[in-house]
């Protein structure tokens, strides 16, 4: 109330550590692509980003780490970082007011399989590591793409036939059983994707209580989600992750999740450089368009951040989606051109900048914010430990050497496979049932059929006894003798049978004991064996 | 405890900003930062020794941290606060009562006897002194208000000359 009468003039004071910072990007309407070659530092960039968007109390948004490469990197959010050093440098030097290394509240999920460990890294109230299943009802045809390719109309009839087939509480056995039921066993359906599924456990009823529970997990947003595909065959990787963005993109779009989340999924090329026109497993091709179709939706709330080594790899999918394009080193110059054309034209970059892209360090990079001029930045590192040179195993050097904690989930994997085997016992004894039941039908049949043939015999054998009366009346003598000329009329059938029958004798007297026009073991004989 | 900190900061002599810990600091900073517009606050961190201007300061800065006293969660921040404050409790209340009267004045009547009160009351070494203890505290708040949050900041703009010369520093310590 003062200051209106005392003439001082308006300070104002100029922070130059708050000018050399920059803060989080804008809210995302799209995803974040980043290119680099191979070691500037772009999956460690793309953990910061990610942990921004995460931290940042404007943000708050959900991370969901699906895809971690063949290194596994996607691991290292559970541990907070070990670089002490540089933390304390860049605290001290910026005035940070919390501490860089954080430990971030993790959970781990891994996809049921046999090939499972028995003890898995957790650390409460930190880490946890869930098991999880998949209830086949909630698998699309497009999903089975993801491992088989195109589907035959033939498989995607047997799929949803047998889907129709199975009741709400039936497991993946059930499943199984109703293809073959549907004289689908031998079809690819099966032995490339129900069959082996079953067997690693992950295919499982509605009401299992170990299947993936995603609107609780998206809706946990302060935790961190990641997807670890280590111990599953690299055939269904693909097909996991794609049923996850497909089923949020699903909880998305009918209102169940209201969060903001972020898929992150490094080496993004490797699905991406499936053009049309390569020779690369056709399921990669699927994936790629799933994951084009997802980049676009992103508006709707889910984001997805991918690194990929060069911008000819995602060439014509993304171009004008991104919130976000964030350029490392690139050497190639067949590579800055192809990234930096658009933005050329539009007069957003400079020459000066795109010639500086070929001799980038470690954590420099360019951004390209849609619409805005291209910057310069230097991305901090990730506040968790990150995957670096001779690391190895996750599990054996690092996990073990950090924390060493880990959870028993033996019994877990011991319930979903007890389960399983009761079902299939189950079958197995359904099937014999059924089997006896068939036998049963078949003997009645067989027997109704015999007696028609016995009828027609005893008919034969009435007019050819006749005949025989007719012989004997000139020669009785003979009588014999010509019984046997009329019954070799029949001998093409009845010595075949017989000679089955003296091998099979014993069983059948055991096997028709019911049959009672078995009385001579001829007859007997001819009941089964005809069969 | 809390009695062995009040017996403590009662028989201390001075409370300077080292009195305060980074968490009270955090705490105090975070109240000026919420109820003080940061326009205002570059006027309060103006360095003077005109005795109206500095008049002006002081009952502002008085205000702001009798009021963050009863917004602070420990009894300890409060304390402290308290005995920080109660050094310059007779000042604050004389230095309104002038400031009022000089605000008040009409065609400016008595106005240069206002001026010259104040002067005198400034001129005191003694009162002199607590007012710029206060003052250089409340400066050390402020000062750490400009502390950065990490959870808002991803990295360092390389395209400024402060950018540049910070990523040099870090990265030379570094290598």
């Amino acid at each position: 109330m003062f200051f209106g009468h005392s003439g001082m003039k308006k300070v104002t004071k100029r922070d130059t550590i708050k000018d050399a910072v920059f803060g989080v990007p804008p809210p995302l309407s799209g995803g974040i692509f980043l290119y680099g070659r191979v070691g500037s530092g772009k999956t460690t960039a793309m953990m910061t980003l990610a942990q921004k968007y995460h931290d940042h109390p404007d943000r708050n948004y959900k991370i969901f780490d699906l895809w971690g490469g063949d290194r596994s990197e996607q691991l290292y959010w559970l541990l907070p970082s070990i670089d002490h050093t540089y933390w304390s440098k860049v605290k001290k030097k910026f005035r940070f007011t919390n501490d860089g290394p954080k430990q971030y509240k993790v959970n781990v999920i891994y996809p049921m399989s046999r090939g499972l460990p028995d003890k898995l890294p957790s650390n409460p109230p930190f880490v946890q590591s869930k098991i999880f299943t998949i209830p086949f009802a909630d698998i699309q045809v497009e999903d089975v793409q993801l491992v088989m390719g195109v589907l035959a109309n033939e498989n995607k009839y047997l799929w949803k036939e047998a889907l129709e087939l199975c009741k709400k509480k039936d497991d993946g056995v059930v499943l199984e059983y109703q293809l073959k039921k549907l004289g689908g066993g031998k079809k690819g359906i099966n032995k490339n994707f129900v069959a082996p599924l079953v067997r690693e456990h992950l295919l499982q009823s509605e009401i299992c209580s170990q299947n993936l529970d995603l609107i609780s997990e998206l809706k946990d947003k302060g935790t961190i989600t990641v997807l670890c595909l280590d111990y599953i065959d690299k055939e269904y990787h693909l097909f996991i992750m794609g049923y996850i963005l497909r089923k949020i993109s699903r909880l998305i779009n009918e209102g169940k999740i209201r969060s903001k989340m972020i898929g992150l999924i490094r080496e993004a090329g490797e699905f991406f450089r499936a053009t049309d026109q390569s020779t690369v497993d056709p399921k990669f091709k699927i994936f790629k368009t799933f994951l084009s179709e997802y980049i676009r939706l992103g508006r709707k709330g889910m984001h997805l951040f991918l690194d990929t080594q060069s911008p000819s790899e995602s060439r014509g999918i993304v171009d004008g989606q991104q919130d976000l394009t964030i350029f490392g080193k690139l050497p190639s110059e067949a590579d800055r051109l192809q990234a930096t054309q658009q933005l050329f034209k539009d007069n957003l970059i400079k020459k000066t900048q795109i010639s500086e892209m070929a001799t980038l360090n470690k954590g420099e990079y360019f951004i390209s914010e849609s619409g805005q001029h291209v910057v310069k930045r230097y991305f901090f590192l990730p506040r968790t430990m990150y995957w670096r040179e001779g690391y190895g195993n996750f599990y054996t050097n690092i996990w073990k050497n950090y924390c060493d904690k880990w959870e028993n989930i033996e019994h877990i994997k011991e319930s979903i496979i007890a389960a399983n085997l009761a079902t299939k016992q189950r079958l197995d004894e359904l099937d014999a049932l059924d089997a006896e039941i068939e036998q049963q039908e078949r003997r009645d049949k067989n027997k109704n059929t015999n007696n028609d043939d016995e009828d027609s015999e005893d008919k034969f054998e009435v007019i050819s006894d006749s005949e025989v009366s007719e012989d004997s009346e000139d020669n009785n003598e003979n009588t014999q003798d010509n019984t046997s000329k009329v019954r070799k009329r029949t001998l093409p059938r009845r010595n075949n049978v017989q000679a089955v029958n003296t091998n099979t004798h014993s069983n059948i007297s055991t096997n028709t004991p019911t049959n009672n026009k078995s009385n001579n073991s001829e007859q007997g004989g001819i009941d089964i064996d005809l069969w | 405890m809390v009695d062995n900190v009040y017996v403590e900061h009662n028989n201390m002599q001075t409370i300077t900003a080292r009195t305060f810990t980074a968490e009270e600091i955090r705490e105090i900073n975070y109240y000026v930062k919420v109820n003080v517009p940061s326009t205002m606050l570059n006027q309060l961190l103006a360095l003077t020794d005109s005795p109206k201007e500095k008049a002006v300061i002081f009952i502002a800065i008085y205000r702001i941290m009798n009021n963050a006293k009863n917004s602070v969660a420990t009894k300890h921040t409060y304390i402290k606060l308290k005995t920080l404050l109660k050094e310059t409790e007779n000042t604050y209340y004389k230095t309104l009562e002038l400031l009022q009267k000089l605000n008040g004045i009409v065609m400016g009547f008595q106005k240069r006897s206002h001026e010259y009160k104040i002067n005198t009351l400034y001129l005191d070494s003694e009162v002199n002194e607590k007012v710029n203890r206060l003052i250089d505290i409340f400066l050390v708040f402020a000062e750490k208000q400009e502390m950065l949050d990490i959870d808002k900041t991803t990295g360092i703009n390389l395209d400024t000359p402060e950018g540049k010369s910070v990523y040099k520093e870090i990265m030379g310590d570094l290598s």
